[in-house]
This record gives C-alpha cells, structure tokens and sequence, in this order.
C-alpha cells in the first residue's frame, strides 16, 4: 500500500504528468470563470486529446480539469454575482455582498483557500474510505435519498434571509419548476403548455443566470455605479480571507466531509452540496442574522464542499464503475476508452494508478487555488470598473453560456425571464435562493418518494439509515430554534 | 406604484399559483401529488404576505403628514421598504429595456452581429465613450467571445432567426 502510495506520488509530480495538469488546471480555471460552461463540458471537449494517451496522464488532463472548475467558478460568483458553475450559486448569496461592500479580495481570499482546502481534504477522504466505502454506497436506497433530498429542502427557512414567509413562498415556486416537464411516474408532461422545451424539464444553468447575474445587470444598468460601494478600498485583504479558512478550520472541514459524503452518494448531484453545506453553516453560525448578507462562513461552506466532492463522486465510480455525477460518468467513459475497467479489481490490478489520481486531486486543488489567488487582487478590483465597460462582458458571456446548456433558444427565453423575475424579486427584497433550492431537490424528492413508496410503501421510514436522517432532520429544525430562544432568554436576562 | 408595489407581486403570485394548482389538478392523481402538496401551502403563504402588506400599507396611510414633512419613515416591516436605493423608476425600465433589446437582437441576428450591434450603441449611448474606445471594447467582446467560443471551444453559437432565413433564402 504505502509502495502504491509513493509510487503515485512519482507518477503524479514526473514532469509530462504534471504539465498535462497544469494544463488541465489551466482550462478547467478558465472554464469555471466563464458562466454557465461548467465542468461537463470541460470533460466532454477534453475527451477526444485522450485517445492513445497514457493513462496516468490523461487523467491529469482530466481530473485536472474538472477538480478544479468550481475554483474558477468562485470568481465571478463573487465579483459580479453570476455563479460560474451551478453549485457555486450558494457562493453567491454571502460572496457578492462582501464584493459590495469592498470586501471582494477577502471573499475571493477566502473562497479560492477553502476550494484549496476542501480539494485536498477530499483526496485524503478518498485515500481514506476506498477500502471501506462498499458498505456505506449500499445503504443508501431510494428511502435515503427522499430523505436526504427532504433534509436539504428544509434548510429553505436557512437561506431566506430576513423574510420567512417571503422564502418559504419562493421555495414553493421553486419546487413547482422542479415538477415542470416529463413525469418519470406517469409518463405526462407537467406544465409543459405544449412546448418541447418545456417537456424535457427546467433547466438549473438558465434559471441561475437569469436569477443572480442577468439580474444583477439590470441593477448594474439602473444604478450606473461601480459593484463595489464608493469609498471602499478593494482587493487589499486577500490574505485575510486566507486567513478566515483557517480561523473557521472547523467549519472549513466540517463542509469539506459533508461535500465527501454527499459525493460518495450516487444520484444527489453537486449542487444539493454546496447549498446543504450552505445551509448547514448558517443554521450552525454564532451570527446567522449576517447570512445572505456579506458572512464570510457563507462563503468558506459552500466552496469547501464544492470541491470535496469531486473527489467523493471519484469514489464510486473508480470502485464501482458508478459514476457519482454527470461529469463523472464522462470520466468513466475515459476509463474504458483507455482500457481500463472501474470496479473493485481496479484496487488489486492499478493501485498505483488510483494513488495517482489521489496525489492528482490534491495536487490540482492546491495548484488552482494559489494561482488564483494570486491574481485575487487584481481581479477584486474589477468590482470598481464603471458598469458601462462591465455590463456587455457580462451580459453576453452570460447569454452565451446559458445558451449553451442545451443548445436551444429556449435557454436564452428563461435566462431572459428568469433575469427579470430575478430583479422584481432583488427589488421588493424576495430572497431568490430558496427557489434554487426547490428546483434541485423538489424533482429528486418526488421521484425518490414514489419510489420507496412503490418498493417498500410507509414501511421505507422504518429503515435504519433512514430514521437516523429523520432524527437529523428533526434535530435540524429543533436545534435552531431552542438555541435562538436560548440567545433571546439571555438577551432579555442581560437586561 | 411604490406604495402598492409590494402588493402587486404578492397578487401576481397569487393569481400563478392558483394558475398552477388549476392545471396541476387536471393531472393523474400521482402526477398531481407534488403541485397540490406545494401550491395550497404556497397560497396560504402568499395570502399571509399579502395581508402583512396591505396592514403595513393600511399603518402607514394612518400616519398623517406633520409640517415638516411626511411621517410613518420607519420601515420596520421589511417587505414595504423597497428601493432603498431609491433608483429613479425611469432608470429602472431604460435598463430593462436594454437587456431586452440584446435579447431580441439576438433572438433576430444571432450572437456575432448583435455583440458588435450591442456592444457598439451600449457604450455610445449608455456609457457615453468616444467612437475610438466605443470600436476598441467592441473589437475586445467580439474577439474574446470568438478566442473563447470559436477557437478553443469549438462551440457553434446560435445563428439568428432572421440569418437562417436569409441563409435558406440564398441556398435554396
């Protein structure tokens, strides 16, 4: 084992692996900045340089690529509020705030270290749990997933900001946009009015743009002012956003293990983990009122599981051959293109080929983060640029790449709406995470809870692991509370 | 309009979610589950906005205006403060507008006119630059658009309604 280990370890930092990392880290960066791309599209242009490579260096190329997209995602997630892949839109929600408030190089500092951080714990995990995970993969049935889907729907009153009602009203929509399209059970078209767009369903890319950042242009275009407040200096404290990662260590490995677990889990998808993840730190915070408002922790949670979980969903699918994610079934594809079988005798026959990928993991987190960061600065500062040199930048980069999702002018017709609807929303101070929320976990939800009910009928809440999310869940709901009333109990004994 | 403003989106969603639950009750009875269990809740919830706002509206209106001016400033119920910006109404439809205008644009000339097309009367008119830095960032949103999307992505960008038609028209 530690033979494999070092072996991997050679393998990995040997000069044309490591340049086919570098490049992979390179586009991957780039990648994530632009919104809407994404890392499938990364992998699925990527794919093609591979044929006849080595296999330890195409590798490089890809998972240097896709490990690091979110990294590059963070970015303008926080300087212009538009998520550059889909589950950095939670970074968005505490990250663009302190962009306003001229905190955008502590927010990049801080995002760009946690990326780092949640990368390289996420390789340690998978060091970790390969020999172990067969058990934990096979415990989890449809039950479980309508459970955790269910966990992740409760966190709605987390992200809804100031306004309750307000949030649980846009969850709800959020939920129904979830329903809209072909219904797995009956085969009909929900809310479909005919159009074939709408028959395959609503998809998360167009929806987000629309939502953060085309809205955000609309602001940008009405204010005629810079992002960042006048007055405040800008990009001077990227460090000091390094330095929050490690200040919250806690908090930082705490979603950085959640993004894992959630990873490992064929079937929930990344986003449900940067946005439990999100609302884990604000249910847990000391300050939950400043979420969604400029809270560095909202920042440092997300971005950690982001990146986690990457290397959970190469768990499955190395040891299995279950791909943990879209991206990763591309990555599965690579295997069998370069003749190699996933599955539990990879473990026997290529240990020093799965080390690598570990080493790879790490490696690309750390090299994608310290690179970023070192143009943290500089790209903070952006945020003071006048709106009439940002807004076309934007606007078309953003048109672009919702466009892309599906290669239809549907995309452009919701980004389109969505941008509106996104603005009335950010003007009478709706809270437009939680419909994000309820369109990633609603459809889940349903499917999964049709499911169990079909296989094991009311019978499916008695399994175990589903009691112990249950009790989760309750716990989730209950804790918050009694610690709220406990905070108001000494507020008024003070006085 | 501002006063009201609160009131008109609690109606609007109103008036969508009963739409919805209307449609959603045509469906099978487990394709229907997931939009009765999720609008009749979200209609109680918008019925609590919307009386929450009418009261706040109702409390303000209550508020006679002194000789110094109008009273009620407070603010304290959060879904009535809006426009604390207070970003003219005007302003607020011209950028609407513009973003529509990029949209329809494309929708017609596809995504390599209407950058040059939009680029160029944006930063005339809007950022009010000289005709030599207008053309220069025109030049640097088409080429990084073509460097990124064309070159090294190899991705085919939507083309335009109105360039496929003239483009079946010239071929056929």
């Amino acid at each position: 084992m530690f033979e494999a280990m070092l072996n991997g370890l050679l393998v990995s930092v040997s000069w044309p692996v490591f340049s086919m990392m570098i490049v992979g880290v390179l586009v991957g960066t780039v990648i994530g900045i632009v919104p809407g791309l994404g890392g499938i599209l990364g992998l699925s242009l990527m794919l093609p340089f591979t044929f006849g490579m080595e296999a330890t260096k195409a590798f490089a190329l890809l998972l240097g690529m896709h490990s690091v997209v979110h990294t590059g995602g963070a970015i303008p997630s926080i300087l212009i509020n538009a998520p550059g892949t889909g589950p950095c839109a939670a970074t968005c929600l505490d990250g663009f705030p302190l962009a306003q408030q001229g905190k955008g190089g502590r927010a990049l500092g801080a995002a760009l270290a946690a990326s780092g951080v949640g990368g390289i714990i996420g390789a340690l995990f998978m060091a970790l749990i390969i020999p172990v995970v067969r058990p934990i993969i096979t415990s989890f049935g449809p039950p479980e997933f309508f459970m955790l889907a269910v966990l992740g729907i409760s966190l709605i009153s987390m992200v809804s900001g100031d306004s309750m009602i307000k949030g649980l009203i846009i969850g709800c929509l959020g939920l129904l946009m979830s329903s809209v399209g072909w219904d797995p059970q009956t085969g009909i078209v929900r809310y479909g009015f005919d159009l074939l767009y709408l028959s395959e369903g609503l998809h998360l890319v167009p929806v987000t743009l629309g939502l953060f950042a085309l809205a955000e242009v609309i602001t940008l275009i009405a204010e005629k002012k810079a992002i960042a407040h006048k007055g405040s200096a800008v990009g001077n404290d990227v460090y000091e956003g390094v330095k929050d990662v490690f200040r919250e260590w806690w908090l930082t490995l705490r979603c950085s293990l959640i993004g894992c677990f959630i990873g490992v889990i064929p079937g929930i998808g990344g986003e449900a983990s940067s946005w439990i993840c999100y609302g884990h730190a604000a249910q847990s915070s000391k300050n939950p009122d400043l979420f969604g408002k400029g809270n560095i922790e909202g920042v440092i949670a997300p971005e950690a599981a982001n990146n986690s979980k990457e290397a959970g969903a190469l768990i499955p699918t190395i040891a299995f051959g279950i791909p943990g994610s879209s991206g990763m079934a591309i990555l599965l594809g690579a295997f069998l293109i370069l003749g190699l079988t996933p599955g539990p005798m990879i473990l026997v026959k290529n240990l020093d080929l799965v080390w690598s990928l570990i080493w790879l993991l790490a490696i690309a987190n750390i090299i994608a983060a310290a690179g970023c960061t070192a143009f943290a600065t500089p790209l903070a500062r952006l945020t003071k640029l006048d709106p009439g040199f940002l807004v076309p930048f934007i606007l078309i980069f953003v048109m672009i790449g919702s466009s892309l999702t599906t290669n239809s002018i549907g995309d452009i017709v919701v980004t389109m709406i969505m941008g509106l609807f996104g603005y009335v929303l950010k003007k009478y101070k709706f809270p437009r995470a939680p419909l994000l929320l309820g369109m990633i976990l609603g459809g889940m939800a349903e499917n999964y809870l049709h499911l169990s009910l079909t296989l094991w009928g009311l019978k499916f809440f008695l399994r175990p692991v589903t009691l112990l999310l249950l009790a989760l869940l309750v716990m989730s709901i209950l804790v918050p509370i009694f610690l709220s009333k406990r905070k108001t109990k000494k507020g008024v004994s003070m006085v | 309009m501002k006063r009201y403003g609160p009131v008109y989106v609690d109606l609007f969603f109103l008036a969508l979610f009963t739409f919805l639950l209307v449609i959603g009750y045509s469906y099978d009875y487990e394709a229907r589950l997931l939009p009765m269990v999720i609008t009749i809740p979200g209609l109680i919830f918008i019925a609590t906005q919307l009386f929450r706002d009418l009261m706040e509206i109702k409390r303000r209106k209550t508020l006679i205006p002194g000789p110094n001016g109008p009273a009620g400033q407070s603010g304290d119920v959060q879904s009535v403060e809006v426009d604390s910006k207070k970003v003219p109404m005007a302003n607020q439809i011209k950028a609407m507008l513009w973003v529509a205008s990029f949209f329809a644009v494309v929708l017609l000339l596809g995504f390599h006119i209407s950058i040059v097309v939009f680029v160029l009367v944006f930063t005339r008119t809007y950022s009010r630059r000289s005709w030599l830095s207008c053309f220069a960032m025109t030049a640097a949103c088409w080429t990084s658009v073509y460097l990124i999307f064309n070159l090294a992505l190899e991705v085919v960008l939507f083309n335009g309604f109105l360039v496929e038609y003239i483009k079946d028209v010239l071929y056929y």
